[in-house]
């Protein structure tokens, strides 16, 4: 076993490496329609496993922010099974806020009388609790979000006069301050320029990283999606299902976007290997099943090569 | 100018004076800590409703209890408990829905529209019938619409003093969940925040405060007050709690001030405080664009 000897990462929180990774979020024939309109999803199957920054495309009205309202437990399915972090995404309580949300419009559509440190901190607000104000340690997890998404120095700005950009990541530092391990964000890019949207790749590229997160994206804009992401999935009422971004060809965009709905999935596992440079990996290679007892909350049914080193 | 020693000296020598200075001041507060969170949620169009809609509640219970008048705590209640009712209905029909479904339904604000004008067409319907069944008890809903500042009895005094302190305790315990639920409900809701008893919690001060209110200051005096201070104050600040201050002294300032012009030039008193308002807003704009903001 030679994964289990691998020098554990010194975060204890880190992830384990991503082919053998829990699934953080799961949905199985997952069927939605708002009232009795045409179903916006039918039967959709996805897995996001730990880790992952994953590129979520697909026309207007395919569904995408329904699945990632679903996700959230703002909705629930009418058909299928949506878990969260292994449990039903409306009965995670406490652990709700760490799923960190940036919406699609983030802007701030009045002048709400804020400053940008204001904004930040609403994301302690569920932590806290009710008669708690945000303190020192907050304030602190502010500037440390806020220098994140570089926008230190701006605290006492008012939020509603940063620019489109910086709204976008005064939301995100939003998100961070939960401590969140997913971060769902509903098409952030779509109000920026190229330069503003390279530069809010490598952001959450860089904040994937030193904060373990796990990353869903929606977006339009496949050509970044392809550079940026290790996964893309599209989404037209069904899933259609992609590890490689260079695997999104033109053929396969037509028929993603166009009228035909018939799943297809691509074979999730047999480029791990090759992605991710970890010969270590292919034999953990789970193809696009997870494994649920790598993620049962009870600790027995941990694999002892995912227990972190103290 | 001795025009505000003299009136300085009636205040204190004149209780009714007293008591419309002491029952403005809490009105005013307990109005405008609500005000800005009233504009920055677009509820403005609710509170006048909620404060026409009372009037269903009045002829109600005037209807209900013969020989009653407008001051007994047996047709306040009932009006008291119309309004939380239709509270909860235009709670029911402001909240939110993800996933809901529009065919056919109607758009929140037509909902709140119809329900208040029937309320407030149902309340002069009932209050007719009440003085066609009993003539001797001419109810006054001038008094009720347009209010009487100056005829204020001291336990309406202590009526709006309760009311104040609800409000402002509730403002003191819970501005942090209110703020983040009217900066973004969702996300609010998303970071574990309990919306929904933010939501009705909001409106059923929103009633408390114009149904106390309005029967001493007047429907319309209080949806000034529950708008103007409000705006004026968010024009002017950066921070919620900047505006929650300025609001309030807004509120207190303008009833005074009011009060005032009432006395020295013998106006409306609540005509007066409503202009004193125009005038803080008038001003805070003025003051925006100074700024440059």
């Amino acid at each position: 076993m030679s994964a289990a000897e691998a020098p554990a990462p010194a975060s204890a929180a880190a992830a384990p490496p991503a082919a053998q990774a829990p699934c953080v979020i799961e949905m199985d024939g997952v069927g939605f329609a708002y009232g009795k309109a045409a179903p916006v999803l039918d039967n959709v199957r996805f897995r996001v496993r730990e880790g992952e920054f994953l590129g979520l495309i697909g026309p207007n009205g395919g569904g995408k922010t329904t699945l990632l309202k679903l996700v959230l437990g703002l909705l629930r399915p009418q058909r299928g099974t949506v878990r969260v972090l292994g449990h039903d995404p409306a009965a995670l309580g406490r652990e709700r806020r760490r799923v960190g949300y940036v919406p699609q419009d983030t802007g701030i559509r009045w002048r709400f009388p804020a400053t940008v440190r204001d904004v930040a901190l609403m994301g302690t607000y569920g932590a806290l609790g009710l008669f708690r104000n945000p303190g020192p340690a907050e304030e602190a997890a502010a500037v440390r979000a806020l220098k994140d998404v570089g926008l230190a120095g701006q605290e006492e700005r008012p939020a509603w006069k940063l620019s489109g950009g910086q709204q976008q990541r005064l939301a995100i530092a939003r998100a961070l301050i939960a401590d969140p391990k997913i971060v769902l964000l509903d098409e952030p890019t779509s109000g920026l320029d190229t330069g503003g949207q390279a530069q809010l790749f490598q952001l959450l590229e860089r904040i994937k990283h030193e904060r373990d997160l796990t990353v869903v994206m929606v977006s339009h804009d496949v050509t970044a999606l392809a550079h940026h992401t290790q996964q893309i999935a599209c989404l037209n009422r069904t899933m259609h299902w992609h590890d490689r971004s260079e695997l999104i060809t033109e053929q396969v965009l037509n028929h993603v976007y166009g009228c035909e709905l018939d799943a297809f999935f691509l074979k999730h596992h047999e480029h791990l290997e090759e992605f991710h440079g970890d010969s270590a990996l292919a034999e953990h290679a789970h193809g696009p099943h997870c494994d649920h007892g790598h993620h049962a909350p009870g600790a027995g049914a941990v694999p002892p090569r995912e227990t972190p080193k103290p | 100018m001795n025009d505000v020693p003299s009136y300085l000296e009636a205040l204190l020598h004149t209780p009714l004076l007293k008591r419309a200075a002491a029952a403005g001041a809490l009105v005013g507060l307990a109005c405008a800590a609500l005000s800005p969170f009233v504009v920055l949620r677009r509820l403005a169009f609710v509170g006048d409703g909620m404060a026409h809609a009372a009037f269903g509640g009045l002829g109600l219970a005037l209807f209900l209890f013969a020989g009653s008048k407008s001051d007994d705590p047996a047709v306040q209640l009932t009006m008291l408990g119309f309004c939380l009712a239709l509270a909860v209905a235009v709670g029911r029909a402001t909240r939110r829905r993800e996933g809901g479904q529009d065919e056919g339904g109607l758009a929140a604000d037509s909902a709140i529209g119809i329900a208040f004008s029937v309320s407030m067409a149902l309340g002069a319907l009932l209050i007719t019938l009440r003085y066609r069944r009993e003539p001797q008890y001419a109810p006054s809903w001038e008094g009720y619409l347009f209010g009487s500042l100056t005829t204020i009895g001291q336990g309406q005094v202590w009526i709006t003093l309760a009311l104040a302190a609800a409000v402002l305790i509730a403002l003191v315990v819970l501005h942090k969940e209110l703020a983040f639920y009217t900066y973004d409900e969702t996300l609010a809701e998303l970071s574990g925040l309990p919306v929904g008893f933010l939501h009705y919690l909001f409106l059923i001060l929103l009633v408390l405060t114009v149904v106390l209110a309005a029967r001493i200051v007047g429907i319309v005096l209080v949806s000034s007050s529950l708008i103007l201070p409000g705006v004026a104050a968010l024009a002017c600040s950066s921070r919620l709690t900047t505006a929650l201050w300025v609001a309030g002294l807004v509120g207190v300032a303008s009833y005074q001030l009011g009060l005032y012009a009432s006395y020295r030039w013998n106006v409306p008193p609540g005509a007066a405080v409503i202009l004193v308002q125009f005038a803080a807003v008038a001003a805070a704009q003025v003051y925006k664009r100074a700024r440059g903001a």
